[in-house]
């Protein structure tokens, strides 16, 4: 009995490693024609079957096929599609390049795998770069993020503002990385821009729950850009003049198909154009920013690439003067600088690797020189928080069902809350650096797996850490994300994810200034923690091709801060007081939250008419011990309705006309609705001449406001539209004229309000500022 | 050296202010469409007991609605309400001084951890309660840690290290710490002044803990103090953040949260709340 139960094991054993043997792997990297850039998500499966995957950061695939008759199609949104038939018998190496130029129907463009249903991921944000620069924006400055904001989950923070509040986060719960080096202060101008320039974009993607487990550090999102790496095959270029700024894009081949390169600048004019305006007595003022994004790569063989890029942005103020008297110099400026050296690493056909050394620095600077006859003054004041990180990804594709990441990380963070250097008459008087240094790192390993043909799941574990000083934290992040396709066009997906939060931004009124403080977690205030659940529907329709998603969320979170009522980060402690170190716990408290809400997107990607319409209800509120008597509140950016349709139509291939219309619920504020006398005990005074009224009570005015942002502001709502006029040049370059209104319907949206009197009526009234009536503009752009 | 650096950190406001003056400029402003909320005035009580005074004062007033009303601020005192305050044994009702324009009884006897109610009856309104609880007698040592003087370079500072340590035996105690200095010229007279404590006279202290405080006078250079006398309140709780509220309190600024004063009345606003002071002096010369 046991000889012929061992025989039928051993011929069970040997045919599955038969079976095994028989399996052959494809794989390879996808370009692009033309330029050659790897390009990222494309779809790589058996024609008629559940088998398949995707194209990773680096444009490398993996598939392994079991033995049977079939084709292999590569696809990718905007992209010809590509059919090979399968009659491999090995291990075969296939590069694929993949056309842009299409001129098929709608129908034969939308492929079998370009659907949301279809794909192993929920809450994510994924915006054709294309679309980017069609919809139409403020002052025509096309903005990555404005677009986001357009997106259901994701609003803006204010008028004209760059930041972003995700499913009730706030704007330092977001995690920024443009080639997976962190950015800190993503925004130009008070966040009127961010600092992203869309020419040097390949592609966005933006997790607003589900987070797989290779991302960590945030609470609420994660935007992952990636630049491009620049055309392998012939140089070019493109550029444009704006009301506010200029770009221009280079990029070409350093060794044809090996190597390339690609650089791209903006430069606004503003400090131009308002010079005759700020020209002082004898002086001068004004601003200006730039920004600069370069990237450098290098194939060194078929299983070995190298890259290199970098960022580098800032925006200054400046003003002064010089007469017979004296000179006084004043700069203000912040300055974001990022850089990452990557490698990537192919080991054999299922197993890829990245590893990445990142650099980021942020900081803020104050510089102030005075001379006046014999006296000389300089003060140097500056804050800001620089990384130093070491990471590196893997990548093992055992099977058509498995889809294995597992990766690690180490960052360096210093934190540098202030630095101030004092000269008087050219001696040092002063110098008083506080520098605060810690160690952040985390591990990961996730798994995408093809449980059954209809069902999906993504599971991961990050196991993450923080050490500053002799205080350490550790965290368990589980993840877990399942998807089931009741029909090749209708899936149901749930998920769950756990974040933690080591650094926490301190930031004042959500107005977006310079001034935000990055700081780490200490022995009095830990790491932030969130936990959230989603689920969700999504449907697809081949023609017309519409996609229709439905999704529910719960977010609590735990350990948030805040400022304490009344500190700003002027409160924060005199850093040329050498006897104090900086304590900004002090000014913060410490609190929780939690966030639910609904999101529905109806969104077209392909044809003559494309946009999207979104539609979020939500409620977020917050509980801190030390604010409103520590019952709960609404933040500021809670929006109860949050509405946007935009619509991109295509008239031919020379026009192009583009419509956005939003509508937000209005902030949430904290507004005094009465005045009284706060009088408090006036122990013992050496003023005896005092009547009797003061000499047992001190008096001052304060405000009444009820509840801490018991007041809604006026709803948001406002309509930008554009046009398009491309043209074909005679030398082959392409030239198209965008004019665009903002705000087309001149509606006064209020920016903030204040206490005004109305004389005509005799009596207070509440006011407000709108910061953009409507505002036209024209912009040129080329492209070569 | 203070001067100097909040000098560099309203460099960075004024930029701000400048850029945002002319973003305001360009900008439209006008009255805004939005409903204002009705508000009726409110009582706002300010009253403090102590065991050891058998004066008792309360301020009454109302609040002013600022929307849709015509004249500035007004302290809208309350004449004709009934106020009653009642310990564990004894009651005391208020009469109205109209020269100090406050409530106040004369024959208060409250002890050491008496729980005291407050009841203030006005027309029909709700009544008006508040509580508190008469704290221990401060215990605490204070100690002379000696005279600093710093030179700036373009000023110099001077202060008196003084050492105060709770020894009440909460887990948590709050104090207030009031110093009056006197000083004598060189004919003997004698004067006196309010010394000013830096980061306030207001102290949250856990059991046996000690906080060195800088006493600031304007005296310095030959002529210093003869000796201190310091009160000092041991506080309730409620005390304590009423007080640092109104002292934290910020107004109407663009960049600082809206800070609201810790109250504790309820169907009111303000603070009614209990301490316990003595005195103690510290010998110089």
């Amino acid at each position: 009995m046991k000889k012929i139960l061992f025989s039928i094991l051993a011929l069970l054993i040997s045919f599955n490693l038969y079976s095994q043997n028989m399996k052959t792997t494809i794989s390879g990297y996808v370009k692009e024609k033309n330029s050659g850039e790897l390009l990222i998500g494309v779809n790589i499966y058996l024609q008629g079957t559940q088998i398949g995957t995707v194209s990773n950061t680096y444009g490398f695939y993996s598939l392994t096929i079991p033995p049977q008759e079939a084709t292999v199609i590569y696809s990718f949104v905007g992209y010809k599609p590509v059919k090979i038939p399968f009659g491999f018998d090995k291990d075969t190496v296939i590069n694929i390049i993949l056309d842009p130029n299409i001129e098929l129907s709608e129908v034969e463009i939308y492929s079998e795998r370009d659907k949301i249903s279809d794909k192993a991921e929920m809450s994510v944000v994924s915006i054709p770069v294309e679309q980017i620069r069609q919809i139409p924006a403020l002052l025509g400055e096309k903005d990555v993020f404005k677009v986001l904001q357009l997106m259901p989950g994701i609003r803006s923070g204010s008028e004209a503002s760059s930041g972003l509040y995700v499913r009730g986060g706030g704007p330092d719960q977001n995690l920024t990385i443009l080639d997976e080096a962190p950015v800190y202060n993503a925004m130009h101008l008070f966040g009127f821009f961010s600092v992203f320039n869309g020419d040097a974009i390949k592609s966005i993607e933006m997790y607003k729950g589900g987070f797989p487990a290779r991302y960590g550090g945030r609470l609420s999102s994660v935007i992952d850009m990636t630049l491009k790496d620049g055309n392998k095959q012939k140089f070019g270029g493109e550029g444009s003049i704006g009301l506010l700024s200029s770009r221009l894009l280079l990029e070409g081949p350093i060794v044809k198909n090996k190597s390339s390169f690609m650089i791209s600048g903006r430069r606004t004019y503003v400090d131009v154009l308002t010079r005759p305006f700020m020209n002082l007595e004898d002086g001068t003022a004004g601003y200006y920013f730039y920004d600069l994004n370069a990237k450098v790569n290098y194939e060194i063989s078929d299983k070995d690439k190298i890259y290199l890029s970098g960022y580098f942005g800032r925006d200054k103020f400046f003003g002064g003067y010089d007469d017979s008297y004296g000179s006084e110099q004043y700069k203000l400026f912040w300055e974001n600088a990022t850089s990452t050296l990557r490698w990537n690493h192919q080991f054999s056909k299922k197993l890829f690797s990245n590893t990445s050394i990142i650099y980021s620095n942020y900081q803020f600077v104050i510089d102030a020189e005075s001379e006046y006859q014999q006296d000389y003054f300089h003060l140097r004041y500056k804050s800001g928080i620089r990384d130093i990180g070491v990471k590196t990804d893997f990548s093992w594709i055992p099977s058509p069902d498995h889809y294995i990441r597992t990766g690690f990380n180490f960052t360096n963070h210093l934190f540098t809350p202030s630095a101030v250097v004092l000269e008087i008459a050219s001696q040092t008087i002063e110098q008083n650096v506080q520098e605060l240094n810690s160690l952040e790192s985390a591990m990961y390993i996730e798994d995408e797996w093809h449980i059954i043909p209809q069902m999906k799941m993504n599971a991961g574990l990050r196991l993450s850490s923080f050490t500053h000083n002799t205080k350490s934290y550790f965290g368990i992040e589980p993840r877990l994300l399942l998807s089931y396709m009741f029909t090749d066009m209708f899936s149901i997906k749930a998920s769950y994810a756990e974040m933690n939060q080591y650094v926490h931004l301190l930031t004042s009124t959500g107005i977006g200034l310079p001034t935000d403080l990055w700081v780490p977690s200490t022995d009095r205030i830990g790491p932030q923690h969130s936990r959230q659940f989603a689920m969700g529907l999504a449907h697809d329709f081949e023609d017309p091709s519409y996609t229709i998603s439905l999704e529910g969320y719960y977010k609590t979170m735990d350990d948030i801060i805040s400022y304490k009522e009344g500190s700003s980060f002027l409160m924060i402690d005199d850093p040329t007081d050498q006897s104090q170190d900086f304590h900004y716990e002090d000014a913060v408290t410490v609190g929780k939250g939690y966030s639910y809400g609904l999101e529905f997107l109806l969104q077209r990607k392909f044809g003559k008419l494309t946009g999207w319409i979104g539609y979020t209800l939500s409620l977020t509120k917050y509980k801190f011990a030390e604010l409103n008597n520590g019952n709960e509140f609404f933040p500021r950016h809670d929006r109860r309705h949050d509405i946007s349709v935009v619509a991109i139509y295509k008239i031919s291939d020379v026009i192009t006309l583009s419509a956005t219309w939003v509508y937000g619920t209005g902030d949430a504020i904290t507004l005094a609705n009465s005045t009284y006398n706060a009088y408090t005990h006036n122990p013992n005074s050496t003023n005896n001449g005092m009547s009797n009224e003061y000499k047992y009570f001190s008096s001052s005015y304060a405000n009444y406001y009820g509840e801490k942002n018991s007041f809604r502001m006026e709803a948001y709502h406002r309509l930008d539209i554009g046009a398009q006029f491309s043209k074909k040049l005679k030398w082959g370059g392409t030239r198209t004229i965008e004019v665009s209104i903002y705000n087309a319907y001149n509606h006064l949206n209020p920016f903030f309000y204040y206490t005004g009197y109305d004389n005509r009526r005799n009596e207070t009234v509440l006011k407000q500022f709108t910061l953009f009536p409507i505002l036209p503009s024209v912009a040129y752009y080329l492209k070569f | 050296m203070k001067t100097i650096v909040m000098k560099i950190r309203y460099i960075s406001l004024k930029y701000f202010m400048g850029l945002l003056g002319i973003i305001i400029f360009t900008s439209c402003e006008k009255t805004a469409n939005v409903t204002m909320p009705e508000t009726d005035p409110i009582l706002v009580v300010a009253g403090f007991v102590a065991p050891n005074e058998d004066t008792i004062r309360l301020k009454l007033t109302w609040t002013t609605p600022i929307y849709y009303h015509s004249g500035w601020h007004e302290s809208n005192y309350e004449p004709n309400a009934k106020v009653v305050l009642e310990g564990s044994n004894s009651s005391y009702s208020l009469e109205y001084d109209t020269n100090g324009n406050f409530y106040y009884t004369s024959n208060a006897n409250f002890t050491v951890n008496e729980e005291v109610d407050l009841a203030i009856t006005y027309k029909d309104m709700p009544i008006v309660r508040g509580k508190c609880k008469i704290p221990e007698t401060p215990l605490f040592t204070i100690e002379n840690k000696g005279y600093q003087t710093t030179n700036n370079g373009d000023y110099y500072e001077n202060y008196y290290q003084i050492d105060f340590t709770s020894l009440n035996t909460n887990p948590i105690n709050y104090y207030r710490i009031r110093m009056i200095g006197y000083y004598s010229d060189i004919s003997g007279y004698q004067y006196s002044q309010n010394l000013w404590l830096s980061g306030g006279d207001l102290f949250e202290l856990k059991q046996n803990e000690t906080t060195s405080i800088k006493v600031y006078t304007d005296k310095g250079g030959e002529t210093t103090l003869d000796s201190v006398r310091a009160y000092v309140i041991h506080a309730s709780d409620e005390y304590y953040k009423y007080h640092l509220s109104v002292y934290n309190y910020q107004g109407d600024d663009l960049f600082v949260e809206p800070s609201l004063i810790y109250d504790n009345i309820e169907n009111g606003l303000g603070n009614f709340s209990a301490y316990n002071m003595v005195s103690d002096t510290l010998i110089f010369k």
